[in-house]
């Protein structure tokens, strides 16, 4: 329960945050993508700086509120993680708008942000039967394309 | 994500700049409503089988993933990155 309600706070400053930034705006990701604007890579360039500092400074040390110790291990790449962002780079690419600022949207008002999120939730639940679509009918030399075993979707 | 959206919320009510209303993108000019709902969607199904084909997106691979120096994420967010820069440049020659 006591996570539920930090998980619920901690979404709320992240949408507060994503509005302020003008990342409700798809304009504002045709401004980065067609490098038109700047300030979304100098704002991910602060956000992995932040991150990557943090991480570190907690690593060893034991949740807040679960307990667990903090720390993580890094996966290589493989096939799967390029087809997947090949697709995902396509659809952000159409909809100037990834899934965290999708749901920023929806609160901010936007309608049309709702033809993207049940295209996100639909293809979500579609991924799992796509890929032993494309699997069957995959030759045997070549191998299957498995979604990251217990990755966040976000 | 329900909080992501009650902050999205929170900001529009506090900034009293709802963005409401059938005004989406630079698209609303090229597309009729009925059109671009399907356009959205579309864009949105491909958003969804890829985030979960490449387990993450532009915040899990981008920004915790490259935090955590984690290759597969390295490698992950530069082709989002290369794709949906170079979608964007098809995307404005073509329309």
């Amino acid at each position: 329960m006591k996570l539920r309600v930090a998980s619920l706070a901690l979404g709320a400053v992240t949408g507060f945050v994503f509005a302020w930034a003008r990342m409700t705006d798809p304009n504002t990701f045709h401004r980065m993508l067609s490098l038109d604007s700047p300030t979304i890579y100098l704002l991910m360039a602060a956000a992995v700086g932040v991150a990557f500092a943090g991480a570190r400074l907690l690593r060893g040390h034991r949740a807040l509120l679960t307990g667990e110790p903090i720390g993580w291990t890094t996966t290589r790449p493989t096939r799967s993680h390029v087809v997947g962002s090949v697709l995902f780079g396509i659809g952000w690419g159409i909809s100037d708008a990834c899934p965290g600022p999708i749901a920023a949207q929806l609160g901010a008002g936007r309608v049309l942000a709702l033809a993207v999120a049940s295209g996100v939730l639909v293809g979500v639940r579609l991924q799992p039967r796509l890929v032993r679509a494309v699997e069957q009918a995959a030759t045997r030399t070549e191998p299957p394309i498995p979604a990251v075993q217990g990755a966040d979707v976000l | 994500v329900l909080g992501i959206v009650l902050g999205g919320l929170a900001f529009a009510l506090l900034a009293c700049a709802p963005d409401a209303g059938s005004s989406y993108s630079w698209l609303d000019a090229h597309l009729s409503l009925g059109g671009e709902v399907g356009v959205l969607f579309a864009a949105g199904l491909l958003i969804g089988v890829g985030a979960r084909t490449a387990g993450g997106c532009t915040s899990g691979h981008g920004l915790t993933g490259a935090a955590l120096l984690s290759p597969a994420s390295l490698v992950s967010i530069m082709t989002v990155m290369a794709t949906a820069i170079g979608t964007t440049f098809v995307l404005e020659a073509v329309v």
